[in-house]
């Protein structure tokens, strides 16, 4: 009774993979920022896709044995015609097999978290309506429920083209960037100690409106 | 002056008429300078008179003048032995060359001593001499038919090169074997022995004290000497310095009366780690060449007829003998050195010849009254006749053991040609081939192979390849690989030249057959897009393209980007290529030259352009290009 009451006051650290998929990461501004705010910490693996992979030959077996020895799996990366670059693709083609990733044997990623992390060039608004983030990202998280996974509501950072073009306005403040990478700063350190549960989340559209609402408060 | 021009023409025009055709039919140089020394000795024996001269002391003297050119062979060969890559050899070289020539020697000499009731000394002298093969023959042999680096080649390489080492102590040793010494052996007779009056003990030091004054020489003063030369860029200063080194050495040994071969070859060894090497070797060449073919024409002219008819039935029986005794103990040696059958058959066929060699040492032990005159002359004959049958065991090895492999080939192929549909003939399944060739049996496609490396061949059966031994662009070898049912054919082979008559052949013969060609470099490439082959493959395009993908990631530029950076120039060099192509093929050089500036200037202008370099940063791509929709930022789609 009292040793379950100590793990639960001290949880053992989460350990966390980041696929990120950037095809022209040297020109990126918006994921640069994110993740120099990763923290240094032996739990989190920064898996850069595009680095790895430059010819698409995907480590199928690498790959999996990654996803066996993480208990969050983050994608990351820029939206590209209203999905994610290429690469990943090719990644959720190869590596969520049949048997591993899903199918009445599968059991590999059951109860993994699983969370989106995407940057977009257009504002907010732009993502409303019949276009709506969380439905246009609707494969991944069918991806992610077929797979047992811990669904979690993407994280969003809007406005790329804006912040880039210096061209601030009452929806995009100067502000905008600094505040994400805290919001994200915070998220991944929630997700280290396990501080984040999907139940309490299921309301909302994108998990930025979780931390908007903490600050609010 | 006027007999010397005689006398030089008649060598000389004689050489050029007769080597050729020699080499032409297989016959190879040495044998066609004996040929032409035979006429030349028919035809002064008639002149010589007319001019008031001796054929045979003519010829004597000529002789002494061409021995340079064995003095200059022997410094060749020392230049080619690199101690360290001897000593990596020792192995190969000792069991193959030294069970070789001690047996032949050996059994030779009880031959001599108990079948013709001869002297030990004399027995010995003979086994040594006749042991030896002929290096020029046979390297020269396996060089033309590519068959220099298969195993069977290789071990008849060291079993020559031990010769060519053992040489050097059996001229050391034939003098030794004078039965009765006469008052000064003519070895030295011709010569200024200045330690003919030193009291015995101290002769063997002087020689040493001479080898080392010789390495000493070749070892600290040669380079800063060279390089002083070098520096001057006179081209002639280099190769007079390069001959002086050696007649300097020869007269050195001379003059302490050891031979002055002996000198030369430890000059050569000691030269052999030099960087000057290969300059040396191309200086002497040309010498050792035109020495050389002479001395061989001076011994064909001694070519005794008479003789030759008076004993023919000895000198053939002799000749026939030689041969089944030394293949027999080649056929021992290839049994000790593991050979297998094909490469086996090579080893012992390809050196059951006498050699150049015996030709001097003959000559040599003759001048020290080791061997009768009239014995070495039918020694000359037999050893003249052994190497001209030597083509023939090297044809009858091409066409019987080799087409043999050929022949259940073929067989076999056509047994199961049928349930073949997507066979590929691969030409040429070396470096490149080869890795075509893995890359279709790892998927269950049919190969046939075509190949002129008789191992190669050997292992690639073993793993149940289809392979032809064999020049690809042969006629009826094609035709024995099935080209008429084939679907494609790669063409791989290393000979570049034959890559493009293989192809021209193919594209006017077989129009409908999908060429894939190996080019080595950008010119050949020209040539085979001309032809109108879409699939050319650059040789070393793939792997330098990927190498400077690899170098851009080391300096930090991201993996994906340097990739498409690598895939965009190839690319534009590819469309560079067939443009440069149809200009190089139907203008002249300075057409094409124009058109090539021309391209390096459009080349230039693309890479100063701005949005290139733009394009370059962004891994060449501009659909990732935010700028424009930055600009475009806040303005309404037009209707």
């Amino acid at each position: 009774m009292n040793q379950t009451a100590v793990q639960k006051t001290e949880p053992v650290k989460q350990k966390i993979l980041v696929l990120f998929a950037h095809p022209v990461f040297q020109t990126s501004l918006l994921n640069k920022s994110l993740l120099a705010a990763l923290p240094d910490e032996s739990e989190i693996t920064l898996h850069d896709l595009y680095e790895c992979y430059p010819n698409f030959m995907i480590d199928v077996a690498h790959e999996q044995e990654l996803l066996r020895n993480h208990d969050v799996i983050v994608f990351q990366h820029p939206l590209y015609w209203y999905s994610s670059p290429a690469i990943l693709k090719e990644w959720m083609d190869l590596v969520l097999e049949h048997g591993f990733a899903y199918g009445s044997e599968a059991t590999a990623l059951k109860g993994k978290k699983f969370i989106s992390v995407v940057s977009s060039g257009g504002d907010v608004q732009n993502y409303q309506g019949e276009r709506d983030i969380r439905s246009l990202l609707k494969p991944f998280e069918m991806t992610a429920k077929l797979c047992n996974m811990d669904f979690l509501p993407p994280f969003i950072t809007f406005a790329g083209l804006k912040i880039k073009a210096n061209n601030f306005d009452d929806g995009v403040s100067e502000n905008y960037l600094q505040q994400q990478v805290e919001l994200y700063r915070q998220l991944i350190d929630d997700l280290l100690n396990n501080q984040i549960d999907s139940s309490g989340l299921s309301n909302l559209n994108i998990i930025n409106e979780h931390y908007q609402n903490l600050g609010h408060d | 002056m006027t007999e010397a021009f005689v006398i030089a023409s008649l060598f000389l025009g004689l050489a050029v008429l007769l080597v050729p055709l020699a080499n032409r039919l297989n016959l190879g140089s040495v044998l066609g300078y004996l040929i032409a020394g035979a006429f030349v000795g028919g035809i002064l024996t008639w002149v010589a008179p007319m001019m008031g001269m001796d054929t045979d002391h003519l010829l004597e003297q000529l002789n002494h003048a061409t021995e340079f050119g064995v003095v200059l062979m022997l410094f060749i060969i020392g230049l080619e032995i690199q101690p360290s890559h001897l000593w990596r050899m020792k192995t190969t070289i000792l069991s193959a060359g030294g069970l070789q020539v001690s047996l032949t020697a050996l059994l030779i000499m009880a031959v001599a001593m108990f079948g013709f009731k001869l002297s030990w000394q004399m027995g010995m002298a003979i086994g040594l001499t006749l042991a030896l093969s002929s290096t020029a023959i046979i390297m020269s042999t396996l060089n033309e038919k590519g068959w220099q680096n298969t195993v069977g080649g290789k071990a008849s390489f060291s079993a020559l090169l031990f010769q060519d080492i053992a040489v050097i102590p059996i001229i050391a040793v034939i003098p030794l074997l004078a039965v009765s010494v006469p008052e000064a052996t003519e070895h030295t007779a011709h010569g200024i022995d200045i330690t003919a009056h030193l009291p015995t003990w101290l002769k063997p030091l002087v020689v040493v004290g001479a080898i080392v004054v010789v390495y000493v020489l070749s070892r600290y003063l040669i380079n800063p000497l060279f390089d002083y030369i070098a520096r001057a860029r006179q081209k002639e200063i280099f190769t007079t310095a390069a001959l002086g080194l050696v007649t300097l050495i020869a007269a050195l040994m001379s003059l302490i009366g050891l031979s002055p071969a002996l000198g030369v070859f430890v000059a050569g060894v000691i030269l052999s780690e030099s960087e000057y090497r290969h300059e040396l070797e191309a200086d002497i060449e040309p010498f050792k060449g035109l020495l050389l073919g002479v001395f061989f024409m001076t011994v064909g002219a001694a070519f005794n007829f008479a003789l030759f008819a008076a004993e023919f039935g000895l000198i053939v029986g002799l000749t026939l003998g030689l041969i089944v005794l030394k293949a027999s103990v080649l056929y021992v040696v290839g049994l000790v050195l593991k050979l297998q059958r094909v490469e086996h058959a090579l080893f012992f066929l390809a050196l059951a010849q006498g050699g150049e060699f015996a030709f001097v040492l003959l000559t040599l032990a003759v001048g020290n009254h080791v061997i009768d005159t009239s014995i070495a002359d039918t020694l000359r004959i037999v050893v003249a006749l052994s190497m001209a049958i030597t083509p023939l065991l090297f044809l009858f090895y091409e066409k019987a053991v080799l087409a043999q492999m050929n022949k259940t080939e073929e067989k076999s192929r056509q047994a199961d040609d049928i349930d073949e549909s997507n066979r590929v003939i691969i030409a040429g399944v070396g470096r490149f081939g080869q890795i075509v060739a893995r890359l279709l049996q790892y998927n269950q496609f049919g190969v046939t192979a075509i190949d002129n490396n008789p191992d190669m061949i050997d292992t690639l059966r073993k793993f149940g390849w289809k392979v032809f031994y064999g020049d690809a662009t042969r006629m009826d070898l094609l035709h024995a690989a099935g080209i008429e049912s084939a679907t494609a054919m790669v063409i791989a082979m290393d000979d570049a030249d034959k890559v493009v008559d293989l192809a021209a052949y193919l594209v006017k013969h077989h129009p409908d057959l999908k060429l894939f060609v190996r080019a080595k470099d950008r010119t050949i490439a020209y040539q085979l897009k001309h032809m109108g082959i879409e699939s050319v493959y650059r040789e070393t395009f793939e792997s330098s393209a990927t190498m400077g993908e690899q170098v851009l990631r080391h300096l930090g530029m991201r993996a994906y980007q340097a990739k498409r950076s690598k895939l965009r120039y190839q690319q534009e060099d590819e469309i560079l290529v067939k443009q440069l192509a149809a200009s190089y093929m139907e203008e002249d050089e300075s057409g094409h030259v124009l058109r090539v500036q021309e391209q390096l200037d459009n080349l230039a202008q693309v890479l100063s352009n701005d949005q290139h370099v733009k394009q370059y940063s962004l891994g060449n791509d501009s659909g990732w290009d935010e700028s424009t929709l930055i600009e475009d930022l806040g303005n309404k789609p037009q209707d």
